[in-house]
């Protein structure tokens, strides 16, 4: 007989894509494939990503197409408290959430995302079903920073290491010192009630042990990836001067930092003015040759949503790089290979620590080395030298000079490539649960 | 003495009235007093005796008049002109009226026949007007201040329509003032800013009047009903640069307060008039401003006027101040009452110790508390008791308790209240309904810093002989001391005692607030005391406002009578003190606070600091 998991996350990628959410369903559909656990999917709908209003009366249930064990919950985002991560309703959760838990009975709950459901839903787990362990995959640093978990100061700009109450309330002025240290004490007793943590990267897991969670009860374990359909052709025997961006376009993905990078290549280059069909055809660079010019693909979206100043920064510098950069815009993750096809290097250049950026293991499984900045998590991915280039994050000059010497070192992409290792696979990550999963039923 | 006429003759039917005397015009003022206008020959010096048969042989009446003299009459200086009122006992059948009414005074016996009655005008203010128009101002005055006396045996809606009738009365007859007057090209005003009620007889007035000549000689508050009090001798005076410019004056302290009680109760939100005449006899009025009624916004708008009193400190909060809001405290403290308690989850009663938490629009610190109980098995040990300060939250209260109790498990009880009764009324509630041989007074804003607290505090309590209060330390959000213990502190120059704390802002881990230790005091934002003495001493009084030096006063009392306070340095919770009064108001309730404290404390003060070394 097989144990049931009940996985838990607060949207659902057809609903609204996502990176925590496209591989809570990757992880639910092939653990389905396992000999010895049953899957369930939980996840939350409502606004901003679905309209308002469950689907039907006296239910907040309803179904995902065709699936009998998917489900959607319905809840209200007017209803979620902000700063407590956690809802103001409390009664209508804990019934429906107590019903679903006691129809299912689930031998496991695995929550990859609480958001929108609050907090409390674990309390509420830990009540209902007394012996079930609880494993909550930390996606990222909302638990800690109040800013979206983006671990970066309101004002300044910069990462920040350290929550407390007197840091977080410099940068959010409004709200009190007190006000942050009930939210730490309050956040903190719920994930008291998770049994296991699992850290997608090793960086982010000392950011929780820093936080508060004790080092035995949080476990490193990467997001497992499945195989790609067809992997992205490689260009022979040209220049290494293709960039790929790939990302939302927004202030913390450093985005402007990159395309300010390219247009100070782009002045300095003399040659830089020719068109993109003469520099992707562009002779083999000789080792005295400065090769053909860097030239960047941006593919990204959701511009919209940064403020008015981001936006009009990134359309000035755009404008003054036209002859370097090409804006490609909203892509669909399925046609990845085709993008990767076209380019030989994936920037990541974000100015926030990230937590463990999918974008770094897509462009390894497609062979491409990485240019990132030197912080936090992309710093842990990305070896530097060895698949990779790091270059001092928010820092456009550096970042230009890293291009310069990437695409002008001949060799270098090559040996990087070399350098690239195996990509953790789906397969691994599902047994790696597996043994976890069997070790907490087996207390 | 001859009389000019008789207006009537009496019914021969009637047993014959030994002498003459006649009631013109009746009308009821209420449900049981009557008013009556007509003449007879008895003198104000003779009593009254007044009866009617109503049905069960003659019961006797209270009666009185008020007199003046009637132009009709030959002798028009002769008191025969009466204004009566006639009050009727409780349950007496006067609607309708069984048999006459039988006056008799001096030399005077006659009816008020049943009859009359019958079709008596129901307007009093029209029978009034038309039976008294003629007379003098002064005399007319004198009429409707005699009638406002009426108020004083009077309660309940009665008392409302009495009121009415009474203010209809006083607009009937009184003689209105100019709004203002000018003399030597000054001009006389005056004004009333703010009235506020504190009870049916105290009402505190902040107004201002401009003089013409060198000083008002009067200064008169007229209530709705026609009661007055002369309010120029003991108001405060204050300077209003505002109203100098308005009146073009140079003369300081045109602005005035005062608390005054009426001799007679006022029921009327609408129709109070201020009179002020200046020593050379110029009169003027102005409207009273619609009478605050609301408790919390009168003591409101009586604080703020603290502000005032930099130059002239102790008389405004003597005279003034003291007066009102004490009597609004000891109002607020006789209306405490629980108006129900619920239980979410079953709480024990057999426990040891009574954990009491008073609740005051921020409800969500009781979320923020379950989250840190939970982890805690000594808190299900013991009664947590929730005490609502904020009645209008009862509903949200009610439902959010349900559901916080179905996802912690933490079982309490929460005594709702039925008005707002302010911090010492509150925790003296609680405690009226716990049970433990220990309380533990806590702040809702408190939490704990680590499991098992609880016990470790009664062990501290139990160990100590001659304790009274027990106070642990307390930390801000930052892990620096918020409470290590209270003491007095006399700031240079002052006269009055503040309550400080011992290192706040400190480290916790600062070693002179590292040892347990004997204090004056300790704070009540988490005190543990005997049940048993608490209720010995009284709790904690309620004459302080929204929450300060209750805990203070308690200790001190506690020292009086021969108990040590202590600070424990072993225990540690945290205390957020987070306000849920403005911060204004709350500077200017302190103020009073500490005025008060002092007043009532200040000598044993001295002598305890004096021990502890301060």
């Amino acid at each position: 007989l097989k144990r049931r998991i009940l996985y838990v996350c607060h949207n659902h990628p057809s609903v609204a894509p996502g990176g925590a959410e496209t591989y809570a369903l990757e992880l639910y559909e092939a653990m389905r494939a396992s000999a010895n656990f049953e899957p369930l999917l939980l996840a939350r709908t409502g606004p901003p990503f679905s309209p308002e209003g469950p689907i039907h009366q006296g239910t907040l249930l309803s179904a995902v197409d065709g699936d009998p064990n998917q489900y959607f919950f319905y809840t209200d985002a007017d209803e979620f408290d902000w700063l407590l991560m956690t809802s103001r309703k409390k009664g209508l959760y804990a019934r429906h959430i107590r019903a679903f838990l006691e129809t299912f009975r689930p031998d496991l709950v695995h929550f990859q995302h609480t958001l929108f459901f609050g907090y409390d839903i674990i309390l509420q787990t830990r009540n209902t079903l007394p012996h079930a362990p609880i494993v909550y995959t930390l996606h990222e640093y909302l638990p800690i920073c109040h800013r979206n978990g983006q671990l970066l100061r309101t004002k300044s700009e910069e990462p920040c290491l350290e929550a407390s109450p007197l840091r977080c309330h410099t940068c959010f002025p409004e709200i009190s010192p007190a006000s942050f240290f009930l939210r730490q004490r309050f956040i903190r007793s719920h994930l008291s009630f998770v049994d296991l943590f699992l850290a997608p990267s090793r960086f982010l897991l000392e950011r929780f042990v820093d936080w508060g969670i004790p080092r035995e009860k949080i476990r490193y374990e990467e997001y497992g990836r499945l195989p790609v359909s067809r992997l992205a052709e490689q260009r022979t025997n040209s220049g290494r001067n293709r960039l790929g961006f790939f990302g939302q376009l927004n202030f913390f993905k450093g985005i402007n930092v990159l395309l300010e990078a390219m247009r100070r290549l782009g002045e300095e280059e003399p040659h830089a003015t020719r068109s993109m069909r003469e520099a992707a055809d562009a002779p083999k660079p000789r080792a005295s040759d400065p090769g053909p010019p860097p030239h960047l693909w941006v593919h990204g979206a959701n511009l919209e949503l940064s403020p008015p100043e981001f936006q009009d920064t990134f359309r000035e510098l755009l404008e003054a790089t036209k002859a370097n950069v090409t804006f490609v815009g909203r892509y669909e993750r399925t046609r990845l290979p085709q993008l990767m096809a076209n380019v030989d290097w994936v920037v990541v250049p974000s100015i926030w620590w990230e937590n463990s950026p999918l974008i770094i293991q897509e462009a390894f499984m497609h062979g491409r080395p990485v240019i990132c900045s030197d912080l936090g998590s992309m710093a842990e991915k990305v070896e530097h030298g060895v698949n990779g280039l790091h270059f001092r994050a928010n820092d456009p000059g550096s970042l230009a000079e890293t291009i310069r010497y990437a695409t002008s070192s001949p060799d270098l992409w090559e040996r990087l490539r070399q350098g690239i290792p195996e990509v953790y696979r789906m397969q691994d990550h599902v047994s790696g649960l597996d043994r976890i999963y069997h070790d907490l039923l087996g207390r | 003495m001859k009389l000019s006429r008789f207006r009537s003759t009496p019914s021969p039917t009637s047993p014959l009235p030994r002498t003459p005397g006649w009631i013109d015009n009746a009308a009821w003022l209420s449900e049981d007093i009557l008013l009556a206008i007509g003449w007879c020959l008895a003198r104000d010096t003779d009593t009254i005796r007044a009866s009617c048969n109503g049905g069960d042989g003659p019961v006797s009446l209270d009666a009185s008049w008020t007199s003046y003299g009637r132009a009709d009459f030959a002798d028009p200086g002769y008191p025969a002109g009466k204004v009566m009122t006639i009050r009727f006992p409780e349950r007496f059948p006067v609607r309708p009226l069984r048999g006459d009414i039988v006056i008799e005074s001096g030399p005077s016996k006659f009816l008020v026949p049943a009859a009359l009655l019958a079709d008596a005008r129901t307007d009093p203010a029209s029978a009034a007007r038309s039976a008294l128009w003629w007379l003098e101002p002064a005399e007319r005055e004198g009429i409707v201040r005699f009638l406002s006396d009426t108020l004083k045996a009077s309660s309940g809606a009665d008392a409302h329509q009495l009121a009415r009738n009474l203010h209809a009365i006083r607009e009937a007859l009184r003689e209105p003032l100019p709004r203002h007057t000018t003399a030597a090209d000054k001009r006389q005003t005056v004004n009333a800013d703010a009235l506020l009620r504190v009870h049916e007889h105290g009402y505190y007035v902040k107004g201002w009047v401009c003089d013409a000549g060198a000083a008002p000689g009067r200064l008169t508050a007229v209530s709705p009903e026609g009661s007055r009090v002369e309010l120029l001798d003991r108001a405060f005076r204050h300077s209003r640069p505002d109203v100098e410019r308005l009146c073009g004056t140079a003369e300081g302290k045109t602005g005035f307060i005062a608390y005054f009680e009426l001799e007679q109760p006022s029921y009327l939100r609408e129709g109070w008039i201020f009179e002020c005449r200046s020593a050379d006899g110029l009169p003027c009025e102005a409207p009273g401003p619609p009478v605050v009624w609301e408790r919390a916004a009168v003591r409101t708008a009586i604080l703020e006027d603290l502000d005032l009193e930099h130059a002239w400190r102790g008389q405004l909060l003597e005279d003034h101040t003291f007066p009102a809001v004490s009597r609004i405290q000891e109002l607020h403290g006789t209306e405490a009452r629980i108006r129900t308690v619920i239980e979410y989850g079953t709480p024990e009663k057999q426990a040891d110790l009574s954990i009491i938490i008073p609740l005051y629009r921020r409800l969500e610190f009781l979320e923020h508390q379950m989250a840190q109980f939970v982890h805690d098995p000594g808190i299900r040990c013991a009664e947590l008791i929730y005490v609502l300060d904020s009645p209008e939250l009862a509903d949200d209260l009610n439902e959010y308790a349900r559901d916080l109790y179905q996802l912690y498990r933490v079982p309490f009880r929460v005594a709702f209240l039925e008005h707002n009764s302010g911090f010492a009324m509150v925790n003296n509630l609680g405690v009226s309904i716990a049970s433990g041989r220990l309380l533990l007074l806590m702040n809702s804003d408190v939490l704990p810093d680590s499991l098992g607290w609880t016990s470790r505090m009664v062990e501290f309590y139990d160990s100590k002989p001659r304790i009274g209060a027990l106070g642990p330390k307390l930390l801000f959000e930052d892990n620096t001391l918020q409470h290590a213990g209270l003491y007095f502190h006399r700031p240079d120059g002052s006269s009055l005692w503040e309550n400080q704390h011992y290192y706040k802002g400190f480290d916790r881990g600062l070693p002179a607030a590292s040892v347990s230790r004997p204090v004056p005091a300790v704070t009540a934002a988490c005190l543990m005391i005997d049940r048993e003495l608490y209720r010995q001493q009284g709790g904690f009084r309620g004459i302080y406002v929204q929450g300060d030096y209750e805990d203070s006063d308690l200790c001190l009392r506690l020292l009086d009578a021969g108990y040590e306070n202590w600070y424990s340095a072993e225990i540690e919770l945290y205390h957020l003190e987070a306000q849920s009064y403005r911060w204004d108001m709350r500077r200017l309730a302190t103020r009073y606070n500490c005025w008060l404290h002092t007043r009532v404390w200040g000598d044993a003060i001295a002598s305890v600091m004096a021990r502890f070394g301060g």
